[in-house]
């Protein structure tokens, strides 16, 4: 009894979870949406993503990403690949409703329980907006970028 | 009426001085006092610059207590008026200029272009582009990505950039509207409101508003002790207050004269000139002993000759010494021989007139060492020729300054946590925006690892000379083939249409459109100006190089000083030969009586520069020291009553409360005034106490 009491407190307090996705992706140089469904695990400090039918992994930590492919093993320094860093500090913090961090990049508007994020400074350059609903779950996270990319991520239920 | 004469003209002259708002012409920066050259020009147009006005800021820490600590405090001092985050904001004409002169701003793959398949290169686009996580980043300038990448390495964290193996950063920038120091002080007040112990924050406008704050402190402290000793002198020895008072004002209507002068013939004067000035003024306070002493404010004895040859000495000796370049003596001289001649005509004139009756009291004599005076003169040689042999001359301008040690390592430690390659700031000359990028790309060619905000400009020959490049590289007809392969694939026809175009016109600059481009530069008279970072090892090298500008003090301002203190021995030696020529001829057989009020303080002056870094004020205090001497050897050798004794004593008392004091100031400029004055001082008394010379009676 006391041990499955710990298992529970350990599963409420700590910060692992994770969601199935679907993204859609529209690609301005084919002028084509690209579907694909997979799962963001969230740890602390660690996100991993996977995509249904690929052996790729995905794992962002400390700035690193590093991506797994079978025994393939590459590793990528986030800091110079600011738009790619960018990504996955959206996703963790609108995941973990990190205002606080949004701010620091965004410009915030709410209109009707949709989220706009329109970039501060530099990252204009890479960034056109960025749009969210999250009630429980995420509605939906729109990231339109100055090339001409649209990429929606939608939560799916479990 | 004429009892109340000091009252009534001090009273008008301090109105007059807060009518004119002549308070806020006085500054408390060095630069205020340096040589006035394109140097010092160029190092003002350098603080101009955006960059001089960052303030950055630290914690120390990851966690998220840190985070948020670091958080409100950045939120507290974004609601002080005038600061604001340090966004930097790529304009679009900027990017889009960028995007036009890729090719030429970037360095080509020549190793991947040279065996560079375009069908194949367009599968794995496409590959890569279906594959990709979330987003999909082309270049489309570059879609195969046949530039070499720039080295970016920035980095981040919970949105803030991070100090390695330290803590978060932050930066914040001063409105370009905020330049005075009154601002700089609003500023820096209510950032150190928020302060907590575990931020730190350094900006350069803290060292003028630490150093000036550390200097009025002191000046105050000096002030304060000066005081207290002209009190001590007064009320305790003389027991004459009204003397005291009317001196006092006399002193200060002539400082207030001074200071007026000088603000009408300069645009700004240095806090140090008047601290530095009043200590002078109060070389006067001998006029008025000899005149009180020989009764000449009780009885009317008529002109007094010796006083009039003491000040016309003196004031002769400023005269020769004020064609000096160098800004700061230049202002002193000025302002010591307006306010001795205002001290002079009151002393000389007004006192007798209002009369002031000495009242009686005995000095404890001293009759026991009496040493002849052809040893003194014969040591103090000896000891000069020795003394002269060992001095080492210090022309490093920043030394006359307040060493804010604190601010320092504050500054290094950012300096050291941001660069990983130890640098140094240089500012660039041109006559024209082309030569300016030129000069800048030369520099690039010397010392890869420099970097300035013009990095992303093009000098016409460069442009060129790339031109030729790409013209032999295979580009050309990559895109050929791209133009021809893409009609095949999945791609949009016209998706990559501007892919590998490197047929631009030759760049031309705007000053204004730089300015958009937020390009560092300033227009300096007919030319411009920016600054570059370069390798701290390759910096003596790039100083030998004309078109650019050392911004630190010592280096701008060595061969300035060098110059300027080989004009003071000149003037100053000039000036000496006027001395001894006066007294030989004022004192005759009494000569050397008279001389050793020079040569000994000399002597012992030079016996201490001998062991420290001597400066330009040291010098300049030694020659001040030798025109007080001047004084009391013209009435020493022409009366040597009690009186005379009483006379020089007393003025030798106030010249240390005036001069003297300053030896207690922290800063070393005001320090090495104070020690000159103090030994020079302490050597006159030496010989008023210690001197055998006919019909003395020694005094104490």
């Amino acid at each position: 009894m006391f041990r499955f009491l710990i298992i529970c407190v350990f599963f409420i307090f700590s910060d692992a979870s994770s969601i199935n996705f679907q993204e859609e992706k529209y690609i301005e140089v084919i002028d084509n949406t690209v579907f694909k469904k997979g799962i963001l695990d969230f740890k602390e400090n660690e996100i991993t993503l996977k995509y249904k039918n690929s052996n790729r992994i995905l794992i962002y930590k400390d700035d690193n990403l590093t991506i797994q492919n079978g025994e393939d093993i590459q590793i990528i320094d986030l800091n110079k690949q600011i738009a790619l860093k960018m990504v996955f500090l959206l996703i963790e913090s609108i995941h973990t409703n990190d205002l606080k961090t949004l701010e620091e990049y965004f410009d915030i508007y709410e209109k009707k329980k949709v989220i706009t994020l329109e970039p501060k400074s530099s990252l204009k350059s890479y960034i056109t907006y960025v749009e969210y609903k999250k009630d429980k779950k995420l509605d939906f996270l729109t990231i339109k970028m100055t090339n001409g990319n649209i990429t929606t991520i939608r939560e799916l239920n479990d | 009426m004429i009892k109340y004469f000091n009252y009534i003209i001090f009273s008008l002259l301090l109105i007059i001085f807060f009518v004119l708002n002549i308070n806020h012409k006085i500054s408390t920066n060095i630069q205020s006092i340096l040589p006035e050259s394109q140097n010092k020009e160029l190092l003002q147009e350098f603080l101009t610059f955006e960059s001089n006005k960052k303030i950055l800021v630290s914690i120390k820490g990851f966690d998220k207590k840190s985070l948020d600590e670091l958080r409100d405090f950045e939120n507290n001092i974004l609601k002080i008026e005038g600061i604001k985050r340090d966004n930097k904001i790529t304009t679009a004409s900027y990017k889009n200029y960028q995007d036009k002169y890729y090719f030429y701003l970037n360095e080509l793959n020549s190793e991947k272009i040279n065996n560079f398949d375009v069908k194949e290169g367009l599968n794995n686009l496409y590959d890569s582009i279906i594959n990709s996580f979330i987003t999909v980043d082309i270049n489309k300038n570059d879609p195969f990505e046949l530039i070499k990448k720039e080295n970016i390495d920035i980095n981040i964290k919970n949105g803030k950039f991070v100090l390695k193996d330290y803590g978060y950063i932050s930066l914040f920038t001063l409105d370009k509207s905020i330049n005075s120091l009154h601002e700089y002080e609003r500023i820096y007040d209510e950032i150190k409101k928020y302060e907590t112990n575990n931020i730190d924050t350094f900006s350069s406008i803290y060292y003028f508003v630490e150093n000036s704050r550390y200097i009025k402190n002191d000046v105050n402290k000096i002030v304060f002790i000066a005081f207290t000793l002209l009190i001590i002198l007064y009320f305790v020895i003389l027991r004459n207050i009204s003397l005291l008072s009317n001196t006092l004002l006399s002193l200060g209507s002539s400082s207030i004269v001074a200071t007026i002068f000088l603000t009408f013939l300069y645009s700004e004067v240095s806090l140090f000139v008047l601290v530095f000035g009043l200590s002078i003024s109060t070389i006067a306070i001998d006029y008025m002993f000899h005149h009180y002493f020989h009764k000449n404010y009780e009885t009317n004895r008529g002109f007094n000759r010796e006083v009039f040859l003491g000040f016309f000495t003196t004031f002769s000796a400023f005269f020769i010494l004020s064609f000096s370049d160098f800004l700061f003596i230049e202002q002193i001289t000025r302002f010591a021989m307006v306010s001795l001649l205002c001290s002079y005509i009151i002393f000389a004139f007004v006192y007798p007139k209002i009369s002031f009756k000495q009242k009686d009291f005995n000095l404890f004599a001293q009759n026991k060492i009496s040493i002849k005076k052809f040893y003194f003169f014969t040591i103090s040689i000896l000891v000069l020729v020795f003394s002269l042999q060992n001095i080492n001359l210090d022309f490093d301008i920043k030394s006359l300054d307040y060493n804010n040690k604190s601010l320092k390592e504050k500054e290094e430690f950012f300096k050291t946590k941001f660069n990983k390659n130890r640098q140094k700031t240089v500012l660039i000359k041109a006559s024209n925006i082309n030569e300016l990028i030129l000069f800048n790309e030369k520099i690039k060619e010397l010392d890869p690892l420099s970097n300035s905000s013009l990095d992303k400009l093009l000098s016409k020959e460069i442009f060129e000379k790339t031109y030729k490049n790409l013209e032999k590289s295979s580009l050309k007809e990559i895109k050929n083939s791209l133009d021809k392969e893409i009609i095949n694939t999945a791609f949009k026809k016209d998706s990559f249409i501007n892919a590998y175009s490197y047929e631009v016109n030759k760049p031309s600059y705007s000053y204004d459109q730089l300015k958009e481009f937020g390009i560092a530069i300033k227009r300096y008279k007919n030319e411009y100006i920016s600054y570059i970072n370069v390798s701290e090892d390759k910096y003596k090298s790039f100083l030998e190089e004309d078109f650019i500008y050392s911004l630190s003090l010592k280096t701008l301002f060595e061969k300035n000083l060098q110059k300027e203190l080989e004009k003071i021995i000149i003037l100053g030696l000039s000036s000496l030969v006027f001395i001894t020529l006066i007294i030989i001829f004022i004192t005759k057989n009494k000569m050397i009586q008279a001389l050793n009020f020079l040569i000994f303080p000399s002597a012992l002056i030079f016996l201490y520069l001998s062991f420290i870094p001597v400066n330009i004020l040291h010098i300049f205090m030694f020659f001040i020291i030798l025109s007080i001497g001047i004084d009391y050897a013209i009435y020493s050798s022409k009366d040597n009553s009690k009186e005379t004794n009483k006379a020089i004593i007393f003025s030798a008392i106030s010249s240390f409360a005036g001069f003297g004091v300053l030896i207690f100031s922290d800063i070393n400029s005001l320090f090495s005034i104070g020690s000159v004055a103090t030994i020079g001082i302490f050597a006159i008394l030496i010989l008023i106490f210690f001197q055998k010379v006919a019909n003395a009676t020694k005094s104490l």
